[in-house]
């Protein structure tokens, strides 16, 4: 019995071919199952450099979801390695771009996978100056308001 | 060059999400970054808040207001949100009251899992709101936490596990609070001050896991009984001193137990008959202690027979194990249909300086011939050092045990470097696979 493939279409215009343990994977793209096999579905706000990298996710990932739930402990282990070196490997700005495809699709995994990232940068960081430096933002407070929250929040600067 | 601030372009929600994975100290250094950031770590749906450092130059009221303000604040902040996971460890004095307070502000914004970890001086009352949430599904509450009266409208209808270390309850409290949970599966029960004169009963119709540890500091706060009427417990981890009687004992679905058992006082104020006799259809029995080897000895009138037993896991120690290599006789003989046997710990004394110390194990076993009988497939030694007297030991358990097809051999950190190469050479049926792995602290 051959398996029932399914063609999506990035933004700009990257074809993958995928099968359907692929899809279901996907809540957003889940009922397409019964209506698209054979026909290319467009996701227009996910590129193809992003699209490639939720597919590698999961095509990794069908193996042992698709399972038992009594899978081996040592698989579990297997995986949780790939997962760590998949989303260690990308810079935050990759990251955050996986963020925002696996909210649109729903791909739960994936989504903690890569918040989880975000929140160890965060994590390493030894003050509030090295997090928004690292993140990048500015403030827009002036500094009476910067003195309030500092002290409304006096526990977590101490 | 100045990084692109990217995360700014995500949603409100999504930031919270990345947020909830930190703990909540940490989140809020996040507030000061931009007025879109000031309350977005308080709106996180998981709260993770630990208050153990000890800051000496800091004054302890101090820094005990501003956590007590935070903390209010917090909840305060984010009023309307769901909360789904509250875990909050205090190793600070704070009053009991402000953890009430923070305890009936987050049971009633559909909390999922619950978890309270306090050292503090005085006793925690958990308010009444805690007997009727509807969402809590987790709950993990400790220590010198103390449940007020169960109230008759107790009603938990999501709660699946539930872990209480050093919880008092006085009078029938913890058997109306088990009444209370219609969909209960997991229970752990830590180091809990019991009524003496008590019989402690888990009477529970849907539990399928159930840890207990009953050791006490002070044998009088120990029940003098337990009963288990647990028609569908699947595992039991059970350890601490052994009780006088055993009432009830309904563990018809038990596959698992775990004991770690031993007298409390005399060998003669105990019954345990019925306990005994309600394990014999597991299928995986783990008497990792010695005391419970000594312990099971002493009744071998009551050891019934484990029809279904199919893995087994003994310890030994260096000196004195006697009572292990005394018990493992009659253990296999009840276990017709044994498939692995293993052993923690060295197979043979040694003191500590590697010499073979009476009495030597091999009288315990005289001429080994109950390893004619057993059928076990696999062997596995946990802990094996290689000493001459354990070399003899393997040579009898390849020798002698009929249907052994794989051995298992766990190194100890003091094993021989040879050890390996030694255990190959012994004779051995030529289907008995050895397996060798090397010591992993």
């Amino acid at each position: 019995m051959t398996k029932e493939m399914f063609t999506l279409k990035s933004s700009d215009g990257f074809l993958f071919v995928v099968d359907e343990a692929v899809v279901h994977q996907s809540v957003t793209l889940s009922p397409m199952v019964q209506d698209c096999a054979g026909r290319e579905y467009p996701i227009n706000n996910v590129t193809g450099k992003i699209l490639n990298l939720v597919v590698e996710y999961c095509k990794n990932h069908v193996v042992v979801d698709g399972g038992d739930s009594s899978s081996s402990s040592s698989s579990g282990d297997a995986l949780k390695k790939w997962d760590d070196e998949f989303i260690t490997q990308m810079d935050l700005s990759t990251v955050y771009d996986l963020i925002m495809a696996a909210n649109y699709l729903i791909i739960k995994g994936l989504f903690d996978l890569a918040c989880q990232r975000v929140a160890d940068e965060i994590a390493a960081c030894k003050d509030h100056e090295e997090i928004r430096a690292t993140l990048g933002i500015v403030s827009d407070y002036t500094a009476e308001e910067e003195a309030e929250v500092l002290k409304e929040n006096e526990w977590a600067f101490d | 060059a100045k990084k692109m601030d990217r995360i700014s372009d995500l949603p409100d929600e999504t930031v919270c999400q990345i947020l909830s994975f930190l703990p909540t100290k940490e989140a809020a250094l996040t507030s000061v970054f931009s007025k879109r950031w000031r309350n977005l770590f308080a709106m996180s749906p998981n709260l993770h808040i630990r208050f153990v450092e000890v800051d000496f130059w800091k004054p302890k009221a101090k820094s005990n207001m501003s956590f007590i303000d935070f903390v209010d604040r917090v909840l305060a902040v984010s009023s309307d949100s769901t909360i789904r996971r509250f875990s909050m460890i205090i190793r600070r004095s704070v009053e009991p009251a402000h953890i009430n307070r923070w305890m009936i502000n987050v049971l009633s914004r559909g909390i999922l899992d619950l978890g309270l970890d306090t050292l503090t001086k005085d006793v925690i009352t958990m308010p009444l709101e805690i007997f009727t949430c509807k969402t809590i599904v987790k709950l993990k509450l400790g220590s010198l936490v103390k449940f007020a009266m169960v109230p008759e409208n107790a009603y938990l209808p999501s709660l699946k596990t539930l872990f209480l270390v050093h919880v008092r309850f006085s009078g029938c409290e913890f058997e109306a609070l088990l009444s209370a949970c219609p969909v209960l599966e997991e229970l752990t029960l830590l180091g809990c001050p019991w009524d003496p004169k008590q019989c402690l009963t888990i009477s529970c119709t849907t539990l399928e896991r159930l840890t207990l540890s009953c050791k006490g500091t002070i044998a009088c706060s120990l029940p003098w009984s337990f009963s288990f009427d647990t028609p569908r417990l699947a595992y039991l981890n059970y350890r601490g001193y052994i009780g006088d009687e055993y009432p009830i004992v309904n563990l018809h679905s038990l596959v698992e137990a775990k004991l770690s058992l031993e007298f409390r006082g005399s060998p003669n104020e105990s019954n345990p008959m019925n306990l005994i006799n309600g394990l014999r259809n597991v299928e995986v029995l783990d008497l990792s202690s010695l005391e419970t080897s000594k312990l099971l000895f002493s009744f071998s009138e009551l050891i019934p027979l484990f029809e279904k037993l199919s893995r087994v896991s003994i310890a030994t120690e260096v000196q004195h194990a006697c009572w292990s290599w005394k018990f493992l006789p009659l253990l296999l003989k009840k276990s017709p249909n044994l498939k692995t046997l293993v052993i923690k710990g060295p197979l043979h004394f040694y003191d500590e300086y590697g010499e073979e110390s009476e009495p030597l194990i091999c009288e315990c076993l005289s001429e080994y011939s109950f390893l004619s009988s057993c059928h076990v497939k696999i062997l596995e030694i946990i802990d094996y050092c290689g000493t001459k007297g354990e070399m003899g030991q393997m040579k009898k358990f390849l020798e002698k045990l009929p249907c052994l097809e794989l051995v298992n051999i766990h190194a100890s950190a003091k094993a021989k470097l040879t050890f390996c190469t030694d255990l190959q050479v012994l004779p051995r049926a030529g289907n008995i696979q050895l397996k060798f792995f090397s010591f992993q602290n």
